[in-house]
């Protein structure tokens, strides 16, 4: 059965400039459907807009080779000159940084001369690494909740709290429209089966950027994140004359908005285990929402199973991390 | 884990205590045609399995160990959380302690063995002034693990390395105790999850004890040194020190053949003849070269002389304990016949096991009745009996002397 929403007549705290369109009939795959649409079609014409394949010079400085590739600008990523090096760098590597200055995704398209370093969760100093590494996991807690549950429930995805290690865990924060619900053990083991399932499929994680019209139509079932689109643009500097919002696909199943970089691909997820749901007050929304709680460590850090097990128990505890807000965010803090 | 504690891997680093000689290795027992073989003992108990270390269907024990690039502060965090997670020694389980049995000597009474590990071998003097070697073997970290009551019990396919006596299928429980706690992270998921409904640390060794149903010890308890009283008796089961593969010369004492100097070709250290000039076949249980030692050995009747209380030590009488050094053994009550007249419904050991009470202290070193004491006065040529210089005469030669 359907279950009506009665937020829809709710107060105006979060009405967005286009409202958002009636979603009683659409079941979740549907919805997500129509998401990958529109990001195919943009992600279409933004590539018909390179008329001319131009070359950049890439300066790779890795400690396995150093050499200088001739990429094509625009259409290159870190990912392609991992390939041109080693499968090593391909598999370990998650982030680059360009010009020891900025931190870009493994597959988003070069655009200058630069020098790039790959970087990977071994390291001395992986803080970045980490904290992209969580902000990927948050993003596919989004992706089970919208596809996990039974095609009767709609689930609203609202957004996540930024990566924070002292909270013991990472966290979505969602509408679940699913009344008491209080999971157990094993159902949490059956969502935490999902994830692993898509480590198996090994997808990426492409970015793309998106004016605010295209965001909106893209959204347009989503009243969460409509209302979200121009609170966001107001943080995000803008380069150009319009702002784009950053919006991130994965492999060809799930799209969100999300701010910063994410890792290279699902493959280099170690364990992935759900720990808790809690719920909690929203005050700009004027809702009481679920918080999805998990933790999870990379590939490449291999853990016994008891001190993960030490660790799960602490994740259990309920996140205290920022409960999403709408308003003039002077840090930036929302959404990252 | 401390290296010296690590059991002996059979086969590869065994070696016996003192230097290798042929005094060693000649049997006293000679040639005994009444004795029966491994060959002969299997045939009898078929199910015998003497070289066996493990039944398949037993959970797999050893994980972890790989190098997980923690940071040092997170190495030494996560050490503290492992003590910590089996400080307190109380147990979890809610239900109070289980009732303790009745000693009967009627339906005679099996007591649960202890698991120790053999340290080496000392002098010690009794109180005639005579010099004995003892056995030093440490109790060591010893819990019960688990309790199967005899209905749960298969005893048609139950795996042992010794045959249970048949007067006893339907009748005994299945204790399991463990030795030598560990740290949970070098052992599987499934090996861990054996202990936690007793609330333990895993163990590194674990053994069976089939007792009677009136010796039931619950899960959980620590076993201590003081299960035994000085001057018991008890009966040691281990596996004696790994040779590999001898000849027949070290493995049974034949006499071998001359050395080069008297001309001998090609017969030094051989068998000689297999035959037996009859029947054209080699007879089953024919001597021949091959494994030696590694095999479970009983020892039965060994004195306790000694015990330390503060580190569960036990003196066991003599050298010859089966195994190498940090190998472990069961240790039970004696079934000769002699020593089980001994014990009765008044005089028994503790029973269902030693069991600390609040307040009371230990001395720390008991010992048994003929033991001497260093910390007593010397003895005294009246305390010990000197035999004549002059031997005994023959009545005839006594006769002789007085013509």
């Amino acid at each position: 059965m359907m279950k009506i929403r009665s937020c829809l007549a709710l107060s105006r705290r979060f009405q967005s400039t286009s409202s958002a369109l009636s979603r009683n009939h659409l079941t979740n795959d549907e919805i997500r459907a129509h998401r990958l649409r529109i990001f195919n079609n943009e992600k279409q014409v933004q590539i018909e807009r390179i008329r001319r394949v131009e070359k950049i010079e890439i300066d790779v400085q890795d400690p396995i080779q150093s050499t200088k590739l001739l990429m094509n600008k625009n259409l290159s990523t870190p990912l392609h000159c991992a390939r041109h090096l080693s499968s090593v760098l391909v598999d370990r590597s998650c982030l680059a940084l360009i010009d020891d200055q900025h931190i870009w995704d493994m597959n988003r398209p070069l655009e200058r001369d630069c020098t790039l370093k790959f970087l990977h969760f071994m390291e001395e100093n992986c803080e970045e690494q980490n904290r992209a590494y969580w902000r990927t996991c948050s993003f596919i807690i989004g992706y089970i909740l919208e596809t996990a549950f039974k095609s009767t429930y709609h689930v609203e995805l609202c957004s996540f709290p930024p990566p924070h290690f002292q909270a013991g865990s990472f966290a979505y924060d969602a509408q679940l429209n699913i009344g008491d619900w209080k999971p157990t053990r094993d159902d949490l083991r059956c969502l935490s089966v999902q994830a692993y399932k898509l480590r198996d499929r090994d997808l990426r994680f492409e970015r793309l950027d998106v004016t605010q019209s295209v965001a909106e139509e893209m959204f347009a079932y989503d009243r969460f994140k409509l209302a979200q689109i121009p609170h966001m643009l107001r943080l995000v500097t803008p380069t150009d004359t319009q702002p784009r919002l950053s919006v991130y696909r994965m492999g060809d199943c799930h799209v969100d908005i999300t701010r910063g970089p994410l890792i290279s691909s699902t493959k280099q997820i170690g364990r992935f285990e759900f720990s808790a749901i809690h719920s909690i007050d929203v005050p700009s929304y004027n809702e009481t929402m679920h918080r999805v709680q998990a933790l999870s460590i990379p590939a490449q850090l291999h853990l016994h199973y008891w001190t993960f097990d030490y660790l799960l128990e602490r994740a259990k505890k309920k996140n205290n991390a920022s409960v999403p807000t709408l308003g003039k965010a002077k840090t930036a803090e929302k959404l990252e | 884990m401390n290296r010296a504690l690590q059991t002996i891997c059979t086969r590869f680093l065994t070696r016996p205590l003192l230097p290798v000689s042929s005094v060693n290795f000649i049997p006293c027992a000679g040639i005994r045609h009444h004795k029966l073989t491994d060959q002969h003992m299997r045939l009898r108990y078929k199910k015998l399995h003497w070289h066996k270390f493990y039944d398949d269907k037993w959970v797999q024990r050893r994980g972890g160990g790989w190098d997980e690039k923690l940071t040092p502060e997170n190495i030494s965090f996560m050490q503290e959380v492992v003590h910590d997670t089996y400080a307190n020694e109380e147990s979890p389980l809610k239900d109070g302690p289980w009732k303790h049995g009745e000693y009967t000597t009627n339906p005679e009474t099996i007591r649960t063995g202890v698991l120790g590990l053999k340290l080496g071998t000392l002098p010690q003097w009794n109180k005639k002034g005579q010099k004995f070697y003892v056995t030093v073997v440490q109790i060591i970290d010893n819990h019960v693990i688990n309790y199967t009551p005899p209905e749960m019990i298969n005893f048609r396919t139950l795996f042992t390395t010794r045959p249970l006596r048949r007067d006893l299928h339907g009748k005994v429980g299945m204790l399991v105790v463990g030795a030598l706690s560990c740290d949970p992270r070098k052992f599987t998921r499934a090996y861990n999850g054996l202990f936690e409904q007793a609330g333990v640390p895993p163990k590194r060794k674990l053994t069976r004890f089939f007792v009677t149903p009136n010796s039931v010890i619950k899960p959980g308890t620590p076993l201590y040194a003081t299960h035994f009283r000085c001057g018991d008796y008890v009966d040691v089961q281990a596996r004696s020190i790994d040779y590999g593969f001898q000849g027949v010369m070290r493995r049974y004492g034949f006499r071998g053949g001359p050395s080069d100097k008297y001309g001998a070709t090609k017969f030094h250290r051989k068998r000689g003849t297999v035959g037996s000039g009859r029947k054209h076949r080699i007879l089953p249980g024919t001597r021949m070269a091959g494994l030696m030692g590694n095999k479970l050995v009983m020892m039965k009747g060994l004195k306790v002389w000694r015990i330390n209380t503060k580190y569960n030590i036990l003196y066991l009488m003599g050298p010859a304990v089966p195994g190498p050094n940090h190998g472990y053994m069961r240790i039970q009550d004696s079934t000769l016949y002699e020593r089980k007249q001994k014990i009765t419904n008044e005089n028994h050991p503790p029973f269902p096991t030693y069991f600390p009470e609040n307040g009371k202290v230990l001395e720390e070193e008991l010992f048994a009745d003929d033991i001497y004491r260093f910390d007593q006065p010397t003895l005294t040529l009246d305390d010990v009996q000197i035999a004549p210089l002059t031997s005994r005469r023959t009545a005839a030669k006594t006769a002789q002397k007085k013509k």
